[in-house]
């Protein structure tokens, strides 16, 4: 989707206007708001938690941006770290509330190519045992799985941001998948068993 | 998506494969105007930021300048009405007196503490028995008892945060009259400042919500004391989002009570005090004329639109492509598609107007593009209400209808809806359901809640009572939008039947009946006699306790509408033994009619008064499942024939959108329905079916 922002002024500007934002952190916006709010939505439970965590992630960039070093890390892998300390945070939070186990039953969000109506709802029971298995993984294959399928990053991005090598990542991924159809397949006995 | 998992050699195994292609085909689809949302959300922000480097005076010129650069108006208002006011007092969080850091897990919180609530009208200052410390400068210090009470942090510029609050309150939902009080929970340390801001007390919309916990860190504070040394508190507080009635577009709705009337006069005869004239209404309504001068203006527009006019001739006629709906000699996907490119084209080439983006609109919601849909009935109506008056009330209305009506199946989702929590079974017991189904997740599942409303439904009632948990979600906020849209539909359109008829059920559904009689009249007035305004006015009136009137009204809608749709709304076979059911409803019409008048004579239960108030009653409760649930031939519609409404329903989220309701009666098991989350239409579910069918067995429904 192309969002409806438009870039002004230098990528290099950062003096701050009082109806703009830093011309630099507007780009970024531009070409990552998508990735991190996809990040961030695949790990919690609604279109607006994801949107809550979204606005928290580019707030504290934003709050961050005079200390962003790009000799660190790039601002995709900047901006999706901010994300994934939001998400535990946000995840926590609902621990503290006891509210953890979070429906996932309304993803009406979530779309794949079905042409017909019928289909896609099938195609969403689907879509939500899948989510509700990547919810009983460990929280390592949550994130290798969330920053995949989620943002979308290839293998040597993941490898960026979590500090490990591609290989790793292959094998991480590998074991994740393992896992989650493990845990689907599981779900599935049991709702038959049910 | 495979290369990625060709190490070594290795390459991923067929099942994998499928879930990992299966994965990669996900995407999300965004709220399109969040992206825009939250851009301008940061440069508020952004903004913010210099603003609060300056001086007090400078904060709230700023603030206004702000607020008119984001709100796009063309000046700076003097002061805004429009308001944002941090309500009642601070107070501090009843926690464990521990020394805590704000980022370490808590104990339990607030929501577990019954934390005393500020007094919204008058607010005081609660004083908690202990408060959550840090220690100045060393956050691992050992745990202390704090033995008095601290005194709380104060807020060093309350105007301030009230401008920076009020600069960052949206125009979008001022403009469509939402507001709400949103309570903020948030760390304060012993220096002041503000940290770990959450909320703690929904208002029910989520931009508010997240607005307040967003910009309430940048508030400043002194401190908290506990006997003289400043301490690291947790307070809590509210914030009331109140928009400006005079900043409402007309295009989202004007700020009321989402249950009032709307307010239409332009009609020389609008008397609302006074009855109708049954015996003079028109014997056929006359919103189909109105419709056909506007259907031709509304023509005129999709021409504009159109680069090839041809396009109307090759696929109309225009009232099919204004309707969204295919005539019947083309396949319809085709239909949809050609049309749906040409409109697009006009959309491309910046022609678009409002009637051609009602048009798309509504062959988008035949795609099932639901929010793309959205999104062209409100540019529809940006254009049709900014621009020359010469869109046509029609259009409009319909515009507005269109768009209350998705927000309706919004609001069906998530109206009432919540779930129960597993221990609220652990102070009832139902020896026969030994299931616990749903347990690890901390909520009972729908299969448990089903077996003990059958098998213990005395011990269910007391389940409901002490572990429903509705959804945060945002129902009051949708209601609204709701209202508003069939409001506005109407105001633009007074005789509009969508709109009026779902205006008037959902005020029924809140038992407003007053309100629900004086809109069907003027309804039906505007309408010249629309058989659902008599229908509604009928309902209001029974309800009401006016029986005569509401007969004559009954009996004026049938002899207006479909032959055979008033044979359903007078058919008696649901109060009838499941075999006599099937005979009477094979009788001949006419036979039918004798043996009903036959049927309700025998039924009268005050044989001095001038109707038969059980069959006013019936007819009262066929009307209603007519309008309301989908049909009287439906699961719901039978329920509600026979046994009239519930005395309460709980809708559990059961899961891959779907709902089940629990109708309770008072008595005996509640009867359980299964929807689709936007639906109307509830089907019994099997448990469901074979209770009422054993009522019909038991009970003789003469």
């Amino acid at each position: 989707m192309e969002p409806d922002v438009a870039l002004k002024g230098p990528a290099t500007s950062h003096r701050k206007r009082e109806d703009s934002l830093p011309s630099e952190f507007e780009q970024w916006y531009v070409e990552y708001q998508s990735a991190v709010y996809r990040y961030v939505r695949f790990r919690v439970a609604t279109r607006e938690a994801a949107e809550d965590v979204t606005s928290m992630v580019f707030m504290k960039a934003l709050r961050a941006f005079g200390r962003y070093d790009r000799d660190r890390a790039s601002p995709k892998t900047w901006l999706l770290r901010i994300a994934r300390n939001a998400v535990t945070d946000h995840l926590r939070s609902l621990k503290r509330r006891g509210s953890l186990h979070v429906s996932l039953d309304r993803i009406p969000d979530l779309v794949a190519d079905i042409p017909s109506h019928e289909e896609r709802v099938i195609k969403q029971e689907r879509i939500q045992r899948l989510l509700n298995g990547a919810r009983t993984l460990r929280k390592s294959d949550q994130e290798i799985l969330s920053l995949r399928y989620g943002a979308g990053l290839e293998n040597p991005e993941i490898a960026e941001q979590l500090g490990i090598s591609n290989n790793a990542v292959a094998v991480r991924l590998h074991r994740a998948l393992k896992r989650l159809k493990a845990s689907v397949e599981a779900e599935a006995h049991e709702a038959i068993d049910q | 998506m495979t290369d990625m998992f060709d190490i070594s050699g290795g390459r991923l195994p067929d099942d994998l494969r499928a879930l990992d292609e299966e994965l990669s085909a996900l995407r999300y689809e965004e709220r399109p105007s969040f992206v825009p949302e939250l851009r301008a959300e940061l440069a508020r922000v952004w903004a913010g930021e210099s603003i609060r480097t300056g001086s007090t005076l400078r904060r709230h010129l700023a603030a206004a300048a702000l607020a008119a650069v984001f709100l796009g108006s063309a000046s700076v208002p003097a002061a805004r009405a429009s308001f944002v006011r941090l309500i009642g007092a601070f107070t501090p969080e009843p926690e464990a007196a521990q020394v805590q850091s704000p980022v370490q897990p808590l104990p339990p919180g607030p929501e577990a503490a019954a934390a005393p609530e500020a007094d919204v009208d008058e607010p005081e200052v609660i004083a908690a028995p202990s408060v959550s410390v840090e220690a100045t400068g060393d956050v691992a210090a050992p745990v202390m008892m704090v033995p008095s009470p601290p005194i709380v942090p104060e807020m060093l510029d309350r105007e301030a945060a009230e401008a920076m609050l009020q600069a960052a309150y949206p125009e979008s939902l001022q403009r469509r009259g939402i507001g709400g009080i949103v309570r903020v929970r948030m760390w304060v340390d012993d220096t002041g400042r503000a940290s770990d801001a959450s909320v703690s007390e929904s208002s029910g919309v989520g931009e508010l919500d997240r607005i307040a916990r967003l910009v309430a860190p940048s508030f400043r504070f002194m401190p908290g004391l506990q006997e003289g040394r400043p301490v690291g508190t947790w307070i809590e507080f509210p914030v009331l989002f109140e928009p400006d009635p005079e900043r409402v577009d007309r295009v989202l709705g004007p700020v009321v009570d989402p249950m009032s009337l709307p307010t239409v006069d332009r009609s020389e005869w609008w008397h609302l005090s006074e009855p109708l004239d049954l015996a003079t209404l028109a014997r056929s309504p006359r919103t189909d004329r109105i419709e056909a001068n506007e259907i031709t203006i509304a023509e005129r527009g999709l021409v504009a639109a159109l680069e090839d006019p041809s396009v109307v001739e090759t696929f109309g006629p225009a009232v099919a492509i204004l309707r969204g709906v295919a005539p019947e000699s083309v396949t319809p996907t085709e239909w949809r598609a050609a049309v749906g490119a040409a409109l697009d084209d006009a959309i491309a080439r910046g022609a678009e107007t409002p009637a051609s983006l009602l048009a798309l609109g509504r062959i988008r919601l035949r795609q099932g593009v639901r929010t793309e849909a959205r999104g062209l009935f409100e540019r529809g109506l940006q254009i049709a209400l900014s621009g020359p008056d010469a869109t046509g009330a029609w259009v409009v209305g319909e515009l507005h209808y269109e768009r209350g009506r998705l927000v309706q199946d919004n609001w069906r989702a998530s109206t009432g809806v919540g779930r129960v929590r597993s221990e609220a079974f652990s102070a009832a017991s139902c020896a026969a359901a030994r299931s616990s189904g749903g347990a690890g997740t901390g909520f009972a599942s729908v299969e448990r809640l089903i077996a003990w409303n059958y098998l213990c439904p005395g011990e269910l009632g007391d389940v409901f009572a002490a572990g429903f948990e509705p959804h945060e979600g945002r129902a009051s906020a949708d209601l609204t939008l709701m209202m508003a849209s069939y409001r506005a539909a109407i105001e633009a359109y007074p005789g509009h039947v969508g709109a009026n008829t779902d205006f008037l059920v959902t005020l029924a559904g809140d038992g407003r009946w007053e309100d629900v009689l004086r809109g069907a009249l003027r309804f039906t007035r505007v309408s010249d006699g629309h058989p659902n305004g008599l229908l509604l006015a009928g309902i209001a009136l029974q309800r009401l306790e006016r029986s005569t009137e509401a007969a004559e009204h009954f009996e004026a809608a049938l002899e207006r509408m479909d032959p055979a749709l008033a044979d359903r709304l007078a058919d008696v076979g649901f109060l009838l033994r499941v075999e006599d059911r099937y005979r009477y409803r094979s009788l001949p019409a006419l036979e039918r009619r004798a043996w009903e008048v036959d049927f309700w004579a025998r039924k009268d239960r005050n044989a001095r008064t001038e109707v038969n108030e059980r069959r006013v009653e019936h007819l009262s409760r066929t009307a209603y499942a007519h309008l309301a649930l989908g049909g009287v031939y439906g699961d719901a519609g039978e329920v509600w024939v026979r046994f009239g409404g519930p005395k309460h329903v709980h809708v559990v989220d059961g899961g891959s959108g779907r709902l089940t309701e629990f109708w309770d009666y008072g008595s005996g098991p509640d009867i359980t329905f299964v929807r689709w989350a936007s639906g109307a239409e509830a089907d019994l579910t099997p448990e469901g079916r074979a209770y009422v069918d054993d009522l019909g067995r038991v009970f003789s429904p003469e």
